[in-house]
């Protein structure tokens, strides 16, 4: 008696462990794949061990999101830049600060670079709400000149972003 | 009597210097040096200032200005037996040691063996060429036209301190030698430049090795552990290293084998000229097969070799470049660098190469101190540089370019309060691969435009000069000479603008630019500098007037992160594809010319195989240019294309199968999004896509184009994909449309609710794949985005309105550390 007793206890403890092996589709990936040639699903095993639904976090299924959100923030920044010089050439840098809210450009940190042709530039940027503090700057090409530079800032009251230099 | 009286003086004032030197080294047993030193030590000047030098950059320091003396200290050397220093003290004319106090201990010699034998009073002169044997425990020392000798180190030995002569042929004009760490040979260069092998133990073997390409007093001779030899150059201070491993001197020509044999005379370059013809001018063979053997130089000219009848040969033991032989007929005349000739008539036959290095090469190491009188020691059985030395700048370049110390890459000696480039310089103990952060003092203002000018700003900390190379031919080297874009430029304090000129004939691309600052107004693309810094950069090379637009920057990236499970709600944890992406468009005029996109995939916590693409709407196939396309995955060429031709818009498979590129394994069955799998790398991808037909940029596709992930063929893909028709399943961005390999039938199935333009997302407006607008820490396996990101909710309820940066703010046990 005193052995069946231990005997179904074991067999109990056995069911809940491998209960506790197969339970959401996420346990079946962590458990199941031992390498790439283990993990051969078919549409019917799919089915059966990688059903993730129950998983969903019930903050998310209730959650209302806007259909035409894409959950990030972006915005199109219109740059008018105009050529200094009448027949030289200049080059013209939309780069990020060197250090956030310093007036150093970094060049290695840019949205966009590019020679300045005589008709100037016309562009139309998409840019993330990482760009929202830019410095614009125009550099001819001599090692003596000046660089003519513009701390471009996003303007939340606008619905068109435009940045013009000089 | 007054012989006695002399005799018991001399015998006394021996006696007496014997005492001395018995409680000197008593007193000095605890001065030996505490191991055998990485430093090389130099004494100059006439009253023996000792510095210390590290030969990785050249830099000097003074460690005694006063070493006991008021004369010179010469020809020392370090004894490995008792981790002392020894060498001549002029002011005692005769041997002396230093321990780590610096101060010169004077150890008389008994000098009456060489006396008696030779006839040579060693101490009625000084001795500026000397060290300390490796492979046994003797000082030699060596004075041109007097000879080479050698005094007994150990104290244990019946010939303590009792010197010896080695040889009186003395004709090397050289400065100063040094022991080689295994061999037992001793080395040196002469001031023409010839670098000698001594064998001290039969001279007769001593021999010239050939011309290093450099001439000069060189005071100071150093070895390595290596087997490198180093030796300083007085006049400017150059050290330069010669690796005298690969200079043989064993006949490679089998002289038995000649045919026809040599059967007339035969002489080698010591017999010439041959002492048999001293005194003159012409060395006359036999009627039978003469041999010329000529192993090494000679310093001599206007000589001649007429062979008679036979068949006559002249075997060279330097390569033909080195020698240059004009020939009149069988009258040979061959030219030595300095100058010197030899003429040979009737020569039938020329052998070259009879070593199997043709001529030893010096190279430029390291700038070092500039003297008038100095010698230097080091302990051959160390390294040059210590493990643990952070206080040397690399370049970071592929070691092609000569990057590391081995490879007589840049070095400079770290000085944060002195001449570097930019804000910071940092020390390491060996290069950093693949940028030094420290890095920060060039600024490419514009882009390097091919057939153009380009400028370049440069920050330095104080006064000095600028170099700098361009790997323009993209060959893995900088040429010295062609691609030095800047030589010697004085810069000032702040910020200095310059322009660099960019060849015609330079290849467009990425390449390599290097850049040193230094007090010297000439530097080369490699060896040691005693200040400044080295930062080396990858640059691109353009065609001219490109214009580049990057998304989001050109050193930022977004997050691109897929949940698999559509169209079924997974877990939302938002990890079963992560991936870095930029995109780079080129533009010339108005026109799109050229894609790059690059990044990383950093994560995989996905059990279906996947795989990721892009998407190029209104760009047709055909009009990509193949041929030139770039596709590299962990920074190797693809062979494979990983363009798709079969739809109207160009895609391109940048990972096919995401679970080909990793190795699953006990802990880590997933890549990097199960805690404790830091050791898994991301992956990185870059792909260059040329137009061969450029598109207007206003009809051209821009900023992310279209990134999404598929099912891999033949893997199956959950309950709504048919098993071989998984490339059907795509997800991408919440309302984005599929592309045309697309399954439309897979539209609104289960919790997707795509209608009309609305693709890719829940009835409550929840999408599976995001675009997070920075680098992220994504969430670990099963932790759903909200959990991990508390701000997400608020953000994404509120159009972004709230909680604008929502990703980066994370409960950290809650996402996967990225380790960045």
């Amino acid at each position: 008696m005193k052995s069946f007793e231990l005997i179904r206890i074991f067999i109990y403890i056995l069911i809940v462990f491998i209960a506790g092996c197969s339970g959401s589709g996420e346990d079946d990936k962590e458990n199941s794949v031992q390498g790439p040639s283990d993990i051969e699903i078919s549409p019917l095993e799919d089915q059966q061990n990688i059903d993730q639904s129950e998983a969903v976090s019930q903050n998310l299924t209730s959650v209302q999101i806007a259909k035409d959100f894409e959950l990030i923030k972006k915005f199109d920044l219109n740059i008018l830049i105009s050529n200094p010089i009448s027949n030289g050439r200049a080059y013209f840098n939309l780069c990020h600060a060197k250090v956030s809210d310093s007036l150093t450009i970094d060049y290695e940190n840019c949205v966009y670079r590019g020679g300045i042709p005589s008709s100037g530039i016309d562009e139309l940027l998409t840019l993330t709400n990482q760009s929202l503090r830019l410095i614009a700057e125009i550099r001819l090409f001599n090692e003596q000149a000046q660089s003519l530079q513009k701390i471009w800032v996003f303007n939340p009251d606008s619905t068109t972003q435009t940045l013009t230099l000089p | 009597m007054l012989l006695n009286f002399k005799v018991s003086e001399s015998l006394l004032l021996f006696l007496f210097f014997i005492t001395i030197s018995y409680f000197s080294n008593a007193s000095l047993a605890d001065l030996a040096f505490d191991e055998c030193p990485s430093k090389a030590f130099l004494v100059q000047g006439a009253d023996a200032d000792l510095y210390g030098v590290n030969l990785v950059t050249g830099q000097s320091t003074l460690l005694a200005s006063n070493m006991g003396t008021a004369n010179k200290f010469n020809g020392f050397g370090f004894n490995k037996f008792d981790n002392y220093f020894y060498g001549w003290d002029y002011q005692n004319n005769t041997l002396g040691k230093v321990g780590k106090d610096y101060q010169i201990i004077a150890q008389p010699l008994d000098n009456s063996q060489v006396l008696s034998i030779d006839g040579i009073d060693i101490s009625i002169t000084n001795y500026f060429v000397g060290d300390v044997a490796i492979t046994h425990n003797y000082f030699y020392f060596y004075k041109k036209g007097i000879g080479l000798f050698r005094a007994n180190l150990d104290p244990a030995d019946a010939n303590y301190l009792i010197s010896e002569t080695v040889t009186t042929n003395a004709v090397m004009t050289i400065y100063d030698m040094a022991f080689h760490p295994e061999s037992g040979l001793a080395f040196a260069v002469d001031n023409a430049g010839l670098l000698w092998k001594i064998n001290v133990s039969d001279y007769t073997q001593t021999e010239s090795l050939g011309y290093i390409g450099y001439e000069g007093v060189f005071g100071a001779a150093y070895f390595d552990v290596n087997g490198y030899l180093y030796v300083g150059r007085n006049s400017d201070g150059n050290i330069y290293r010669i690796d005298v491993s690969n200079i043989y001197s064993e006949s490679q020509v089998d002289i038995s084998e000649l045919s026809p044999s040599v059967d007339g005379e035969s002489w080698s370059y010591n017999d010439y000229p041959p002492s048999t013809h001293s005194g003159t001018n012409n060395i006359n063979g036999s009627s039978g097969n003469d041999m010329l053997v000529i192993n090494g130089n000679i310093s001599i000219s206007g000589f001649n070799y007429n062979g008679a009848s036979g068949h006559d040969r002249l075997i060279l033991g330097q390569s033909s470049s080195y020698y240059t032989v004009t020939t009149r007929g069988s009258n040979y005349r061959v030219t030595w660098p300095n100058g010197n000739y030899l003429n040979i008539n009737n020569v039938e036959e020329i052998l070259y190469d009879n070593f199997l290095s043709t001529s030893p090469s010096a190279e430029f190491f390291a700038n070092g101190p500039i003297s008038s009188t100095n010698d230097g020691a080091r302990c051959a059985i160390a390294e040059i540089f210590d493990d643990d030395d952070t206080t040397v700048d690399y370049g970071d370049a592929p070691n092609s370019y000569s990057t590391t110390l081995d490879s007589n890459g840049p070095r400079h000696t770290v000085d944060q309060s002195g001449l570097f480039l930019g804000s910071i310089i940092n020390g390491e103990a060996s290069p950093r691969s693949p940028i030094d952060n420290s890095d920060d003092g060039i600024s490419f203002v514009t882009s390097l435009e091919i057939g153009l000018d380009a400028l370049v700003d440069i920050e330095a900390s104080s006064s000095g000069y600028i170099h700098a190379w361009v790997d323009f031919n993209q060959n893995g080297i900088f040429d010295h000479d062609s691609e030095n874009v800047l030589s010697g430029k004085v810069v000032t304090p702040g910020i200095n603008t310059f322009l660099i000129a960019i060849p015609n004939d330079a290849v467009s691309g990425s390449t390599w630019a290097r850049f040193r600052l230094s007090s010297s107004d000439v530097v080369l693309p490699i060896g040691g500098e005693p200040d400044g810094e080295v930062e080396d950069y990858v640059v691109t090379l353009d065609d001219i007037n490109i214009t580049r637009v990057f998304y989001p920057s050109s050193n930022s990236y977004v997050t691109l992160a897929f949940e698999d499970y559509w169209p079924e709600f997974g877990d939302f944890d938002f990890n079963d594809v992560v991936v870095r992406y930029r995109t780079i468009q080129d533009k010339v005029e108005q026109n799109v010319v050229r894609y790059t996109l690059e990044g990383f995939l950093d994560a995989s916590g996905a059990a279906y195989h996947n795989g990721f693409a892009v998407r190029f709407i209104g760009v047709d196939p055909n009009d990509v240019n193949v041929q030139t396309l770039r596709y590299d995955i962990a920074g190797e060429g693809q062979s494979e294309s990983p363009l798709e031709f079969n739809y109207t818009d160009a895609i391109l498979y940048i990972f096919p199968d995401i679970r080909d590129l990793y190795t699953p394994t006990e802990n880590c069955s997933l890549f990097r999004t199960q805690s404790g799998c830091n050791s898994q790398s991301p992956i990185s991808y870059k792909v260059t896509l040329p137009l061969s037909n450029p598109i207007d940029s206003n009809a051209a596709p821009s900023g992310l184009l279209d990134p999404f992930i598929f099912g891999s063929n033949g893997h199956g893909h959950g309950k709504h994909v048919t098993l071989n028709q998984e490339r059907g399943w795509e997800v991408h961005m919440k309302n984005q449309s599929p592309s045309l390999a697309f399954t439309q039938s897979l539209l609104s199935a289960e919790d997707d609710d795509s209608s009309g333009s609305e693709y890719f997302q829940s009835s409550n407006g929840l999408p599976w794949a995001l675009e997070v607008p920075s680098n992220w820490n994504h969430p670990l396996e099963e932790m759903p985005i909200n959990e991990a990101y508390p701000d997400f909710i608020g953000f994404a309820e509120s159009n972004g309105d709230s909680n604008s940066d929502w990703n980066s703010n994370h409960n950290t046990n809650k996402v996967f550390n990225t380790g960045e």
